[in-house]
């Protein structure tokens, strides 16, 4: 008995807590930072691992000193449009494809997942090229209509493997009862797929949250950047790094995210393990 | 009520013929049972009728008019599936009333229908529940209420009772039974189980690959088998064949002969097989037509070595060596038949079947 405890130490619990402090580590060093002074950080006297004198200077900076909260909303305005715009896109694309069946639907899925493929790097040229022409340079509204070009990929594929896991029959009793597909869309499909949807969402909202290059590439002006490239951009000045107000900054672009997945955390991991309980 | 008629209907995915050439009538309220091994093209029947499969050939008439191309909701058809396909978000009552919502039937009239096949099934106490809450049985009766509720002019069933457990499949199987007495609306169905098939349907459509082997009544399919399969698909347990059993010709009688057995063949089948005489055929007895003898030298009598003894209850299933081959017998369960034992049994000789080699026709 006491050997078997001694093995599932070993084998489970060490791993998990090695992996946890490898994994939480970086937020605590965040949150730790956050939270010192300058005179601290920099003193190498001190243990850097605990906070000795707990200092409110760098959120002081973060907020009155730069537009931050006017990034939150950026970020936030930018996220929920372009989850909107692609998880409607991806929900009709994932359910034709799937059901649907007509021809060159199975190649039609193969080439929405290459578009995943091709790196943002690659595409960020071409793009900027249709962003001007479209005059939507230095808008959000750039961001909210390019984010959804890697956005919809990804949806359709999640929503492709749940549709999958939801029963044919339902629908084909649903048509013999007299429902056109879009009566069984809505009424059968959608709110079976929640947890689907739900994930999708999430998963599309941090991918948009956490975005830096189509940002850094199409925003100029300061009060239109989103967190991820504010940050970077007006707090770190040639080669100085203002690592509180950075960490500060870090530590709250980074709450809502943590928030949504805490929230849904059980849809989440039913959407992505495709579980319907019937 | 209706007719449905099939005409040379046939289904092709890419190079396969799942179904070829099928041609049925089923009679306004019959209950028509397709039976067959998995495979065997019966659900694809099933679904070209529902309008769920398009058809590569022939034509399907429902009432007299041509369907081929009507879709699922203009066939006036309910289906049960074998998944009950009930809509998991929705309650038993919404399950029950998708449907004639969809009619936009007047809501009294909704409440009053479902109520009444609700209360007819059993289920009344269930109808805010969903489908999750409630048992297997519970939930085959929401799927048939389902159907019901429509007033279809035919029921479709692709088995519906293969996700019950035994007790409940006999019971369930019994009240469907009953219920088409009441209802008594054309219906059609699918099972790969043929004591259901037996049980339950006015006719029976024996499928094989895609074609129809054998239709007929139950009773006749069973008596009166057409091949070789359908003899060996009805009827549990299943028929004994004996390979290489010649048919021979002594003053004027015909027997069957194979080794360690010398069955006279009944006069009404001479005619059909003194061209085989000479030749070899293939003979089939059904277990139940082996019954324990006491006369050594009585027509049919033919002496066997016990090697396994399967007491059923009503029945004892036991395994014997006669010559060189194994049979399986059905006796009754009074016998004191012991394992490693000599017995005699008796064939019962105007039930013997036989069956053409080759083309594995019945010859009878």
């Amino acid at each position: 008995m006491k050997q078997k405890a001694w093995t599932k130490f070993l084998r489970f619990y060490l791993p998990l807590g090695l992996f946890l402090l490898f994994l939480l580590f970086p937020f605590y060093w965040m949150f730790a930072t956050t939270f010192k002074s300058d005179a601290e950080l920099y003193n190498l006297k001190l243990n850097p691992f605990l906070i000795h004198h707990w200092s409110l200077v760098n959120l002081k900076h973060l907020f009155y000193q730069t537009p931050f909260l006017r990034w939150l909303w950026n970020t936030f305005f930018v996220a929920i449009t372009s989850t909107l715009i692609s998880l409607s896109t991806s929900l009709l694309a994932a359910y034709g494809i799937q059901r649907i069946r007509f021809k060159g639907s199975s190649m039609m899925g193969i080439g929405i997942f290459f578009c995943y493929l091709v790196p943002p790097t690659i595409l960020f040229i071409p793009l900027a090229t249709m962003v001007f022409k479209l005059h939507l340079w230095d808008s959000l509204w750039a961001l909210s209509l390019i984010y959804p070009t890697f956005l919809i990929p990804f949806c359709t594929w999640l929503l492709m493997g749940y549709f999958n896991s939801i029963p044919k029959e339902l629908e084909e009793c649903a048509m013999m009862d007299g429902a056109s597909r879009m009566w069984i869309f809505w009424r059968v499909i959608i709110p079976l797929s929640l947890p689907g949807i739900l994930s999708a969402g999430i998963f599309a909202f941090t991918l948009s949250w956490n975005e830096y290059l189509y940002a850094l590439t199409f925003i100029s002006t300061s009060l239109k950047k989103t967190v991820s490239v504010g940050l970077v951009t007006e707090l770190v000045r040639g080669d100085i790094y203002h690592w509180g107000p950075l960490m500060a900054g870090a530590l709250f672009g980074s709450v809502p995210v943590a928030l949504v997945y805490s929230f849904f955390v059980e849809y989440y991991v039913a959407g992505i393990t495709g579980a319907l309980k019937e | 009520m209706a007719e449905v008629a099939l005409h040379h209907v046939g289904k092709k995915y890419g190079d396969v013929q799942a179904v070829e050439d099928f041609t049925l009538t089923i009679q306004h309220g019959e209950f028509m049972v397709f039976v067959g091994p998995s495979g065997c093209g019966k659900t694809t029947t099933l679904r070209m009728i529902a309008g769920l499969e398009e058809i590569t050939s022939g034509e399907i008439l429902i009432d007299g008019r041509k369907v081929n191309h009507l879709p699922p909701k203009d066939r006036d058809i309910a289906m049960v599936f074998q998944n009950y396909a009930l809509y998991p978000h929705m309650t038993v009552f919404d399950n029950m009333a998708f449907g004639l919502k969809l009619k936009k039937m007047p809501r009294d009239e909704i409440e009053q229908r479902v109520r009444q096949t609700a209360g007819m099934l059993g289920i009344l106490d269930f109808l805010k529940r969903k489908p999750r809450e409630l048992s297997g049985g519970q939930r085959q009766r929401v799927a048939l209420g389902r159907a019901i509720v429509r007033t279809p002019k035919v029921y479709l069933f692709d088995e519906p009772l293969s996700n019950l457990d035994a007790k409940l499949r006999v019971q369930m199987r019994l009240e469907l039974k009953k219920l088409h007495e009441k209802m008594n609306t054309t219906s059609i169905y699918v099972t790969h189980d043929q004591i259901e098939a037996m049980t339950m349907g006015d006719r029976i459509v024996v499928m094989k690959d895609g074609r129809i082997q054998q239709v007929g009544h139950p009773l006749e399919i069973y008596m009166h088998p057409r091949n070789r399969f359908v003899a060996g698909f009805i009827g549990s347990p299943t028929m004994n064949f004996i390979e290489g059993a010649r048919i021979e010709k002594e003053n004027g009688a015909l027997f069957s002969v194979t080794k360690g057995m010398k069955l006279p063949i009944p006069k009404t089948h001479f005619e059909a097989l003194a061209p085989y005489a000479g030749r070899e055929i293939v003979l089939g007895v059904r277990p139940e037509d082996l019954s324990e003898g006491d006369d050594p030298n009585a027509p049919g009598a033919v002496k066997a070595y016990v090697e396994v003894v399967q007491p059923v209850g009503n029945q004892i299933y036991i395994d014997v060596k006669v010559g060189d081959r194994n049979l399986l017998a059905a006796i009754s369960p009074q016998s004191a038949v012991k394992v490693k034992e000599e017995i005699l049994l008796k064939a019962r000789l105007e039930n013997l079947h036989f069956f053409d080699p080759e083309s594995e026709k019945a010859l009878v």
